[in-house]
């Protein structure tokens, strides 16, 4: 056989390892190095073709009002990056908004969001935002249980990276 | 004969009978055999029932695999479940690379596919257990990446189609996301030169065929939509219409090659392109279609009037060497007075005119396939035309063009066509079979 086409082989073979090593150390970073932190929340029960039952969940910062000076008269267009910057609420664990930025903030604890549809709120334009982290994965029994549980309050404890990427790390009930 | 591709294996069969009762010599057999892509004495090992078992059980291997995944295995721990389905993963891959040693290319194959689904088993898994947002696009599209150099170092139709249908996933996703992939392309480039270089395809041709005129689609969606949407515009039906004409040139043109995979390539455009200008009438022949079309908001007509342009002009010029220029200029008459009428909309019948004109080329259309069925004996050509024919006057029934004498001219003239073509394939298999009768004395 080809000397370079079985090269070529164990290049492809090793090409889906090295992929899947480096998902799973994108994944595991902000769980190894980032910071804790909590958010409210509120989940639904959908069940995803590939991955099984989870739990759909929306934050506190999911909604974003448009900074004044983004409004130009055109639509936030959809999937571009945001960094909304976080700070801790008064009197307690969970952290809240503190404006949407175009740009990585210098300073201060932020997470790195993607932009959605955009809506309007008593006239104010509003926008969606995701995070990558609206998807808790769990065995259907405790899914269905989560889902039941939730009506009372309950906070996500996230890990956020330096650059802003988050990680669900689990779901706690206030 | 282009529906025997899905008889070699019962025309090798039957073959086989008539060198047994010395009808033909066994020489003959294996050239007929040789002549429609299939072997003498005929091997079931290669059957395409064969094949396809074989296909279908990985790919339910494969389901099985992810859908287990779906269970959540919570209990085990984490670097034992992604430890696992990696290490499968690379197993799998190192029996294609050691089948693919031993020459075994098809079982190289089938490991490879299976080891394809184990690699995209395990981005699942690592969304799973990290919780990875709701959508993943960038999963997809690592899976459909990993699995294209094994698709292109094999030269396997089968891995490549795989390939595609995830890159597909991947490409509408992220559309539906908002985001417009430019990169989807080079999957579609890889398709191409596999189909051009490794072992003939036609499911792989019709997945390259749905995934680029998908791709020309949602590319001419995002170039005509606001930054904040990618949505469907009116202009897209001309640029189409556009792109199946010059696909229609292209197998046409493919026919005359020498090669038989390229011809057969060739008529399967041919065919599909025809059904589709076929429905394309049909769907045109409603004036409530023709109203929406002249009330739409057509707001990129000098872009549309640029690709297209270039389109049609790339079409003119291999038609011209094909020999189809006057065929292709009927076409072109027939769409530029449908477009001047909706355009300059005469005393206010601009949509009954066009209707009426479009309805015409469905008759013509569906009289000029029974008639080259009859001459040339391709009887999908016949049944083609048929259907045409008996799908126009049906839909005219319901909507009552021209009230009850109009529906009623109508049918009368439907029904002198068939009984005319009917009385002209009598006819002519009569002469035929005199000429026939005459040669033999």
């Amino acid at each position: 056989m080809n000397k370079r086409l079985t090269l070529g082989l164990v290049f492809a073979a090793s090409f889906q390892v090295c992929v899947l090593v480096g998902m799973y150390i994108s994944a595991q970073l902000p769980l190894w190095f980032g910071t804790e932190i909590s958010l409210q929340t509120k989940p639904v029960d959908p069940r995803s073709l590939f991955r099984g039952n989870y739990a759909l969940l929306s934050y506190n910062i999911s909604q974003q009002a448009v900074p004044q000076s983004w409004q130009d008269g055109n639509a936030i267009p959809n999937a571009m990056v945001v960094y909304i910057a976080l700070e801790p609420a008064a009197a307690s664990e969970l952290f809240v908004g503190r404006g949407m930025y175009k740009k990585k903030p210098t300073s201060g604890l932020f997470i790195r969001g993607r932009t959605g549809k955009n809506w309007h709120r008593q006239g104010a334009p509003m926008v969606d935002v995701s995070y990558g982290i609206e998807a808790f994965f769990a065995p259907k029994d405790k899914a269905i249980a989560l889902e039941n549980q939730l009506n009372h309050p309950h906070r996500a404890v996230i890990m956020v990276n330096a650059d802003g990427r988050a990680r669900l790390k689990g779901i706690v009930s206030n | 004969m282009r529906l025997i591709r899905f008889l070699k294996q019962d025309l090798a069969h039957e073959i086989e009978e008539w060198v047994d009762q010395g009808v033909i010599r066994a020489d003959q057999a294996q050239a007929i055999c040789a002549r429609y892509g299939t072997s003498y004495p005929p091997s079931d090992r290669n059957s395409v029932g064969y094949r396809l078992l074989q296909l279908f059980g990985i790919l339910f291997l494969g389901l099985a695999l992810i859908v287990l995944l779906g269970e959540n295995w919570d209990a085990i721990p984490r670097g034992l479940r992604m430890g696992g389905l990696i290490t499968l993963t690379a197993a799998l891959q190192a029996a294609a690379l050691w089948k693919y040693r031993l020459a075994q290319h098809q079982a190289s194959a089938g490991f490879a596919l299976l080891g394809n689904f184990a690699y995209g088993a395990s981005i699942i898994l690592i969304a799973q257990i990290y919780h990875l947002g709701e959508h993943m696009p960038a999963g997809v599209f690592w899976w459909a990446l990993g699995c294209l150099p094994w698709a292109l170092l094999l030269k396997n139709p089968l891995l490549m189609i795989q390939t595609l249908i995830l890159a597909a996933i991947w490409f509408l996703l992220e559309v539906d996301y908002g985001i417009y992939p430019a990169s989807a392309g080079l999957f579609l480039l890889c398709g191409f030169w596999l189909l051009t270089t490794g072992p003939r395809s036609i499911s792989l041709l019709l997945t390259l065929l749905i995934c680029s005129i998908a791709w020309i689609e949602f590319s001419l969606m995002a170039l005509w939509s606001s930054r904040a949407l990618i949505d469907s515009h009116i202009e897209q039906t001309i640029v189409t219409v556009a792109v199946f004409m010059l696909l229609f040139v292209i197998g046409r043109g493919l026919q005359h090659k020498a090669s038989n995979d390229v011809k057969e390539y060739g008529g399967l455009i041919d065919i599909w392109c025809l059904r589709f200008g076929l429905i394309f009438l049909f769907v045109m022949s409603f004036s409530e279609t023709l109203d929406n079309i002249t009330s739409a908001q057509w707001n990129h007509v000098t872009s549309m009037l640029v690709i297209t342009g270039l389109i049609m002009t790339l079409t003119t010029i291999m038609a011209w060497r094909c020999g189809l220029l006057l065929s292709l200029m009927g076409v072109y008459t027939l769409l530029g007075a449908g477009a001047a009428l909706l355009v300059f909309n005469p005393q206010n019948y601009g949509v009954t005119a066009t209707s009426w004109l479009v309805n015409m080329a469905l008759l013509c259309s569906g009289i000029t396939l029974i008639y080259n069925a009859i001459n040339s004996g391709k009887s999908h050509y016949f049944f083609l035309g048929l259907v045409t024919l008996l799908a126009t006057a049906f839909a005219r029934y319901f909507d009552l063009v021209g009230g009850y004498i109009g529906g009623a001219v109508l049918f009368f003239v439907f029904a002198i066509i068939l009984l005319s073509a009917a009385k002209y394939w009598q006819t002519h298999n009569v002469k035929t079979g005199d000429k026939e009768a005459l040669a033999n004395e």
